[in-house]
């Protein structure tokens, strides 16, 4: 049965509270991606959300959004601390998939002839695949525990990366409030070797240039020019966050029976903020979004490496910046202002960014005047984005913001598509070297299975959400 | 009798299979031996499992409360041991299988870092769309992994 929803303005759409929804359903998309929207089950799933204790305000979509189990990707659900959930499911199983951009002092007519290189050191040096072979082979279950607990800080103790990096990671790179003991220890053993790892999927490290800056002031401050060399990750929270979610799905099943939560989905599981299971699960996610932090960190070292070797220049050469790291898959606890007041809420974002707006006490110093950069990648095709969060993300969206372009087709399809063309040359002449694990992920992960980022990021800038600041033409990738 | 005995099917994000088996023991051999299909990096990647002596063995036993989680369990546990002591599976002998318990005898080889780059990540078997149906020519059953 479609879903009704009724257009508030060119990017606004509502789905109405009727029965036993709690808030009403809000979706950010133009006229052109609401007609793939309507294409599967995302609207409904929207709608379900919206009957979860707790929602406060709307049950978010943004353009970008797609189905899910229970969840749609692309989903933002703030529940309140007196009667609301949290779900394992509106977070997703990669804990903290978040995107890190890095600025260099290169500029891409330096490096175009040492592509190929450039690449192939980064694809020997940074494991994708199933990625057994982190960087750090041997760690024992007590410093595992510090890893979960510090994040990002831990990686820099270990000589990766700086501590300047960590005011430049959401959170400074670590969740309060995590507790590695809530962790099995099914977890720990997927994941104690797969530290500095990428995975495979719709993860990569990219090699990109500066094509378009669109607002001066942040392009500066995050040490960007036309043609200047960036790096993107794309990585998680490898098979430790994966288990994490595995093993509270099971938990949030029986506590949705143990505290009669009335779900419409039984994907929507959940338990109590607050409750012995809720709180367990909290602990453990806040390990997995930890756990991400430091594999991002250690990449970022890798690349550095790679880079610094294929093009036998010093780090100062390079000038490997940190403009900034997001998470897309968490649930935080947030302030927001709800009815004119302040309150806290436990804000899942699954396939969504957080984009703080001027101002906020959770950015950077140097970022105060503009807001939180919110990095948009695109397919290894076309291009991504970064752009700044504004007030009016913290007014309409609890300060939130698209994460990507979003697929628009199945990987079977993708596969189709493009085993009638050569996927190969189709990005040697979009002036992309890829180097990949196998044909599959890159067959599955062409420009063709995905909506044009473009679209996406332009409903989040019209609608007043985040502000584009630059594009950035994908020149080399890696992928598992 | 269908003519595959597992297949991929059309999902936005992921990698969906249905299983087919004349029996439950066939379902959750199909089951076993289509996940490792998943994983090829290069889908005619046909090499990899048959250069390789299959010199690693183990007994997996596992009881859920129903058929749907129990095979759900069941490729998790093939998964959480791929992952962990980095083996492929090649052979799924099922020694006794019910509704909500399964003993099997798990052949297969460990791979090597060189062996990585071909072998995809599977984050997690799914309860998304998860179904096991009995009908006329044994069982169907639909799982969704998360890629």
């Amino acid at each position: 049965m479609a879903t009704n929803i009724e257009k508030i303005d060119d990017f606004t759409w509502e789905v109405p509270k009727t029965g036993k929804m709690r808030v009403p359903g809000r979706v950010y998309a133009s006229e052109k991606l609401m007609e793939d929207i309507k294409n599967d089950q995302s609207l409904e799933q929207v709608t379900n959300v919206a009957h979860l204790p707790g929602m406060t305000k709307y049950s978010l979509a943004m353009p970008d959004i797609h189905w899910g189990y229970g969840f749609p990707i692309g989903g933002v659900a703030a529940t309140n601390m007196e009667e609301g959930v949290v779900s394992p499911g509106g977070v997703g199983y990669d804990i903290n998939c978040g995107v890190r951009l890095l600025s260099t002092n290169l500029k891409y007519d330096d490096i175009k002839g040492e592509m190929e290189s450039i690449i192939s050191h980064l694809y020997n040096n940074v494991p994708t695949g199933v990625g057994s072979s982190g960087a750090i082979q041997k760690i024992s279950k007590i410093e595992m525990e510090k890893m979960v607990s510090e994040g990002a800080a831990w990686a820099v103790s270990q000589g990766f990366g700086d501590k300047e990096d960590l005011e430049y990671i959401e959170e400074n790179g670590c969740l309060e409030g995590a507790d590695p003991g809530t962790v099995s220890k099914r977890a720990y053993d997927r994941g104690k070797t797969q530290i500095g790892t990428l995975g495979s999927g719709n993860h990569f490290l990219e090699i990109g240039r500066v094509e378009d800056i669109y607002h001066d002031q942040a392009a500066a401050l995050f040490g960007l020019e036309k043609d200047t060399v960036i790096v993107i990750i794309h990585t998680g929270s490898r098979g430790f966050g994966h288990q994490i979610c595995d093993d509270y799905l099971k938990t949030a099943q029986n506590a949705v029976n143990k505290y009669n939560i009335d779900i419409p989905d039984k994907q929507l599981a959940c338990a109590p903020i607050d409750s012995d299971e809720g709180q367990r699960y909290l602990g453990a996610m806040r390990c997995g979004a930890n756990f991400a932090f430091t594999n991002r960190q250690v990449i970022k070292h890798l690349a550095e490496e790679s880079i610094m070797r294929a093009l036998s220049i010093s780090p100062n050469e390079l000038g490997l910046q940190l403009v900034y790291d997001i998470c897309h898959n968490v649930a935080k606890f947030e302030e927001h202002k709800v009815n004119g007041h302040s309150e806290k809420l436990c804000v899942h974002r699954k396939g969504a960014t957080r984009a703080f707006g001027p101002h906020s006490e959770h950015i950077p110093a140097k970022y105060q005047d503009i807001g939180q950069p919110v990095m948009i990648p695109g397919d290894m095709g076309r291009y991504s984005y970064v752009a700044i969060g504004t007030n009016q993300a913290m007014e309409h969206t609890f300060g939130s913001s698209c994460h990507g372009a979003g697929r628009q087709m199945s990987r079977r399809q993708s596969k189709k598509i493009s085993g009638k063309k050569d996927i190969y040359k189709e990005l040697e002449e979009r002036g992309v070297v890829i180097q990949a694990a196998g044909n599959r992920t890159v067959a599955e992960e062409m420009s063709h299975a995905y909506k044009d980022v473009a679209d996406v990021v332009d409903v989040m800038h019209n609608a007043g959400i985040t502000s584009k600041v630059a594009r950035f033409i994908p020149v080399g990738v890696i992928k598992g | 009798m269908p003519a595959t005995d597992f297949e991929e099917f059309d999902h936005t994000a992921d990698i969906g299979i249905k299983i087919y088996g004349s029996s439950l023991q066939d379902l959750f051999r199909n089951a076993g031996r289509g996940m490792f299909q998943v994983m090829r990096s290069d889908s005619a990647d046909e090499l990899l499992g048959t250069d390789r002596e299959c010199d690693q063995s183990m007994t997996i036993e596992i009881e859920s409360s129903d058929v749907e989680s129990l095979l759900r369990d069941w490729m998790a546990e093939l998964l959480y041991r791929h992952t962990t002591e980095r083996l492929y599976f090649t052979e799924f002998d099922i020694q006794s299988v019910s509704g909500t318990q399964i003993q099997a005898n798990v052949k297969g080889f460990r791979f090597t870092a060189e062996d990585e780059n071909r072998l995809m990540d599977i984050k997690a078997v799914t309860y998304h769309g998860l179904q096991v149906i009995e009908n006329s020519d044994g069982y169907e059953a639909q799982v969704i992994f998360d890629i």
